[in-house]
């Protein structure tokens, strides 16, 4: 069961996440414009598909919130796995747009992004089957591993440990609790979450620095 | 021998526009070609592409002689590329 106290900082949270996700997506469009350049589509885009993620995300915790608080039981049926298949839909393509954005260079496939979404919508099928935030979070999860041993090898021998590479390792961590808090059986603390919370939002804000650093 | 880095899009495409803004603007496409050291069928593709992105336009004369222009969007590309670099090597893309 979720505090209003509790509904509130995942409001103020989730709305500060998705905020700065779109500051990002929205500073990116002009350079995207002029060069129509593959890396910045698909960076730019994971940053909207992570707006897109929190905000479902936020939404699954509030039709959590209220049936508790409200025994809206109508909902149940409907809203709520909805948002877990768009939620797991979203976080899938996310995850893969930011590692393409660094490899997809090397990749010499027509068709990256097709195979992006088609994943995308295995995971969000597999969630439609379960039901289960669990299995979101094992197959998101096993994503991150499978899509980051892929970068480790196909980036070059020089650069295969960078800040850059650093940030987005953190960003999946941190999609990865964010997905864990919403278990049934969080064995988060409010305190740890709101740590978590936190180190989230300062994340976000250094890739937006990084950003601005060029894009004022 | 020193070796030559092969161009990526990005830097040829820079390099098309700059030439035509070194050239008051107004450059004819034979001049344009032997400045952008692109092989004719390259330098036709990327003439295409360039016209398509809205970056060049084709201009005619009172004699109909074809000249290539930039447009705001082609010198907005030339004014920005060392930022959209910058942006690239930042986040390795």
């Amino acid at each position: 069961m979720i505090s209003v106290p509790l509904a509130i900082t995942e409001m103020v949270y989730s709305l500060i996440i998705i905020l700065l996700c779109l500051v990002i997506y929205k500073k990116t469009q002009e350079i995207y414009g002029l060069t129509k350049y593959k890396g910045i589509y698909y960076f730019r885009n994971a940053f909207l598909f992570f707006a897109l993620a929190y905000f479902f995300r936020f939404l699954f915790l509030m039709f959590r919130f209220s049936w508790s608080t409200f025994d809206v039981r109508m909902l149940q049926g409907f809203m709520w796995p909805l948002n877990l298949v768009v939620m797991g839909y979203f976080g899938t393509l996310a995850i893969l747009s930011l590692t393409l954005s660094t490899v997809w260079k090397r990749l010499k496939n027509p068709y990256l992004s097709a195979w992006m979404h088609l994943v995308s919508l295995v995971v969000a099928l597999l969630a439609l089957i379960t039901l289960s935030t669990q299995v979101l979070l094992f197959a998101h999860g096993a994503l991150i591993v499978v899509t980051l041993v892929l970068v480790h090898r196909a980036r070059d021998r020089k650069r295969k440990f960078s800040n850059v590479f650093l940030i987005y390792l953190l960003l999946f961590v941190f999609w990865l609790i964010n997905l864990l808090v919403l278990s049934p059986r969080s064995i988060l603390f409010i305190e740890t979450k709101l740590v978590v919370y936190l180190l989230s939002i300062i994340l976000f804000v250094v890739v937006v620095q990084r950003v601005r650093k060029w894009l004022r | 021998m020193a070796s030559v880095k092969k161009r990526d899009r990005l830097e040829v495409i820079h390099d098309i526009l700059r030439i035509i803004s070194e050239k008051n603007n107004s450059i004819k496409p034979t001049p344009l070609l032997r400045y952008s050291n692109l092989s004719s069928q390259r330098f036709q593709e990327y003439v295409l592409e360039l016209t398509e992105k809205d970056l060049i336009r084709e201009v005619l004369d009172k004699k109909e002689r074809k000249y290539f222009t930039l447009t705001d969007k082609g010198f907005r590309y030339l004014e920005k590329y060392k930022t959209i670099r910058g942006f690239i090597s930042e986040f390795e893309l």
